[in-house]
């Protein structure tokens, strides 16, 4: 966690090596419950480091840094979310009676039909999800970092939670 | 939390789980020295023209004075610069314009001012600027790392001045779809990004013209959900600038300990004055703050100036740190910062 670092007096390459060996595998996996591909998590989270390295002089703090990095994973995410290509897009935007997500037979299956399922949710609705069960956000914290009313969160979480078990299914009755 | 919440919550870990991140230390490390590097042999090739710029648009600031936009007003004229002094990669003659961008403040999004050196024509560097994109099509950043541009990534932009006295904007690269719609933007972004990109286009032009914006070189109803039909002219101050914009020193100034530092900005004066310290950027408090001098009446922005004699200043990195009155006694007063290096 953040909090364990201490990184007073750390110049911008040694905070940077400290908080990626702490977050790195963390952010990147946020990424990509919010962006499906791994390369395009990495980055997205790549991205979000060399940020950090230049305004370092200014954060100084681990929290902080901490708090912007995952600010701008977010940020970045929604931004190359954006440009997808076609293809992915029409795929997210294809009928939901006509998606099926097969019952998985294990524990790699089992990931796959998860992440399978989430890309067939709106942009929206995914990101409110992932923030809220994978980050443990509040609804007030995914207000604030997606700029929207606390209330339009609570309906993205509603549709994009019922939803998601609408996909999944048999499968999610007997989970 | 319900069951389903757990159950969710479980579920998002497991994918995560199985997700093995490739290592990229070395290479992102690599990436943000050279970038720190350019940034630095910037800084040390801009020393001298950046003061020279600074000073003569501060003085366009001074000149320009009321904040009321509601009719057209005449500006000063973009000043010619060698371009060399703040990008060694220029040929040719810069020019000096005033950016528009985002940033923070305690009461929502802002727009704030940089200065900016551009090549060729000052209207069409400085919109491009204001979108993002560098004379190359490059991804381009304010300065200023508190600053922002909000368009799409791929957003390009032009301009020209119309022969029926309007500022044409054309915007484009991106997908129209998404020049079009906000998408995910904030209404309150969305429509300061349209707004920077009008009062960067006016002061470049050097008059407050209307500014109609076009999408792929055609005529639009909406850019990012603002209504485009017409052209479009600044709105009022108020809640579209922040209380207090500095204007001078430029980001990332080196500046010797003998001279003097002079520090300028718009800035409201209605219930007080603006205040500006220098704040090591290895601490919280100020080693030096001084109230500035600015016109008062009114409730718009006023230029301000303060100047600071630097002897007895230690050499280091500084933040200027200027902020806006607070009459309100909310604590959260709009401020503005850039950071400087004194050097002896």
């Amino acid at each position: 966690m953040a909090e364990d670092l201490d990184l007073r007096g750390a110049d911008a390459d040694s905070a940077v090596e400290q908080l990626y060996a702490a977050h790195w595998r963390r952010l990147v996996r946020l990424a990509v419950l919010l962006l499906h591909d791994q390369t395009a998590a990495e980055d997205v989270v790549q991205d979000a480091f060399i940020a950090l390295h230049r305004r370092w002089s200014r954060l100084r703090d681990a929290d902080r840094a901490m708090a912007y990095l995952t600010q701008a994973v977010v940020n970045g995410s929604r931004s190359a979310l954006r440009h997808r290509v076609v293809v992915e897009r029409h795929a997210r935007t294809a009928p939901r009676a006509e998606v099926v997500v097969e019952t998985p037979v294990d524990a790699a299956g089992r990931r796959d039909a998860v992440r399978d399922a989430l890309r067939h949710l709106s942009d929206r609705q995914r990101e409110v999800l992932v923030l809220r069960h994978y980050l443990d956000w509040s609804e007030a914290q995914i207000a604030d970092a997606l700029g929207i009313s606390p209330g339009a969160v609570k309906t993205h979480a509603h549709r994009g939670g019922q939803a998601l078990r609408e996909l999944l299914g048999d499968w999610w009755d007997r989970e | 939390m319900t069951s389903d919440d757990t159950r969710m919550a479980r579920l998002f870990s497991q994918v995560a789980q199985g997700v093995d991140p490739g290592d990229r230390l070395e290479e992102l490390l690599a990436e943000a020295r050279d970038r720190s590097g350019r940034s630095s042999r910037r800084r040390l090739a801009a020393v001298g023209v950046v003061l020279v710029v600074a000073s003569v648009l501060a003085a366009f600031a001074v000149a320009r004075g009321d904040s009321t936009r509601t009719s057209p007003q005449p500006a000063a004229p973009a000043l010619p610069v060698p371009s060399t002094a703040s990008d060694p990669d220029a040929t040719g003659p810069g020019t000096a314009v005033t950016v528009y961008y985002l940033s923070d403040t305690p009461d929502g999004p802002r727009l704030f001012r940089e200065v900016r050196v551009v090549d060729g024509s000052p209207l069409d560097g400085a919109v491009r600027a204001a979108a993002g994109r560098d004379e190359r099509g490059r991804k381009q950043y304010p300065v200023d790392t508190d600053y922002r541009s909000v368009w799409p990534p791929l957003t390009t932009a032009s301009a020209r001045l119309a022969a029926d006295g309007v500022i044409e904007v054309s915007l484009g690269g991106d997908p129209q779809r998404d020049l079009r719609s906000r998408g995910y933007l904030p209404a309150q972004e969305a429509g300061l990004a349209v707004e920077a990109l009008v009062r960067t286009a006016q002061d470049a032009a050097g008059q407050r013209l209307p500014v109609r914006l076009l999408l792929f070189d055609r005529p639009t109803d909406q850019i990012l959900g603002v209504s485009t039909a017409e052209p479009l002219d600044a709105a009022p101050d108020r809640g579209v600038l922040a209380d207090v914009s500095l204007t001078d020193p430029a980001e990332n100034l080196l500046v010797d300990q003998d001279e003097a530092l002079v520090v300028r900005g718009l800035g409201r004066t209605a219930g007080g004055a603006v205040t500006v310290g220098l704040v090591p950027v290895t601490g919280d408090e100020p080693v030096v703050e001084r109230t500035a001098r600015s016109e008062e009446g009114g409730d718009g922005l006023r230029p301000f100036v303060v100047t600071f004699d630097l002897t007895g200043i230690a050499p280091g990195d500084y933040d200027v740190v200027a902020r806006a009155p607070d009459p309100s006694g909310s604590g959260l007063p709009h401020t503005d910062t850039r950071t400087i290096t004194v050097v002896d």
